[in-house]
């Protein structure tokens, strides 16, 4: 999922981990609504929660977030 | 059902439930409106009116839960989406204000001549736009 220039690998990690959107939303503290607009790319975490979601799906941040990998080097 | 699935049932309908509390602040200013207009406000109602208009603002802004949920559960439902959406409701609703003190401010420069109730629907209005606008964004979420 891209959110803007972000991609977004949440739901792939999240699947992997056997967790559904209401099991990882327990975990760090949110609400269930705000794990699924994540997923889907209507709401970008701040980096708190990003970091908490990294940490309880076992890996890092720029694995669930990160840029595009642009087609050719910008000169 | 665990505290957690009730707590998310709550973030399910707290929009709805914003729309119906914002929704009665309307009307209720609307017949406030309508009594200045017809110059017999009854007297207990402008009271009704302004307590009413607190509502909605508790209902956004406030810590709904306060008396139901543990601290974990109002963490969760006053989540960070949640805060983004007070504060879109918040820059929203205080435009709506702004521009209704900006046009009572033309009045009080002699550059123009109000109705008695603006000052009223102004303040309506500002409260009313951030129960809707919280409840739009809130309704307007992926299920």
């Amino acid at each position: 999922m891209r959110a803007g220039k972000l991609e977004i690998r949440l739901r792939e990690f999240r699947t992997s981990a056997g967790l559904t959107q209401a099991e990882l939303a327990e975990l760090v503290g949110v609400s269930r609504k705000t794990v699924n607009t994540v997923e889907n790319g209507v709401f970008i975490p701040s980096t708190l929660l990003a970091l908490q979601l990294a940490a309880v799906l076992g890996c890092k941040v720029e694995d669930i977030f990160s840029l595009p990998v642009r087609s050719s080097a910008a000169n | 059902m665990p505290e957690s699935a009730q707590a998310d049932r709550f973030v399910a309908s707290r929009g709805r439930i914003s729309f119906y509390v914002s929704l009665v602040a309307i009307l209720w200013t609307l017949v406030i409106i309508w009594a200045v207009n017809e110059g017999e406000v009854p007297g207990i109602t402008p009271i009704g009116w302004g307590v009413w208009l607190l509502v909605p603002m508790v209902w956004v802004f406030g810590l709904p839960g306060l008396w139901r949920w543990s601290q974990t559960d109002r963490a969760r439902i006053n989540d960070e989406l949640a805060r983004e959406h007070q504060h879109s409701a918040a820059v929203v609703s205080m435009f709506v204000l702004m521009a209704g003190l900006a046009v009572v401010s033309l009045q009080v420069l002699g550059y123009a001549s109000l109705p008695t109730w603006w000052p009223v629907a102004t303040i309506g209005a500002g409260v009313g736009t951030a129960g809707f606008c919280f409840a739009w964004l809130q309704m307007s979420l992926p299920e």
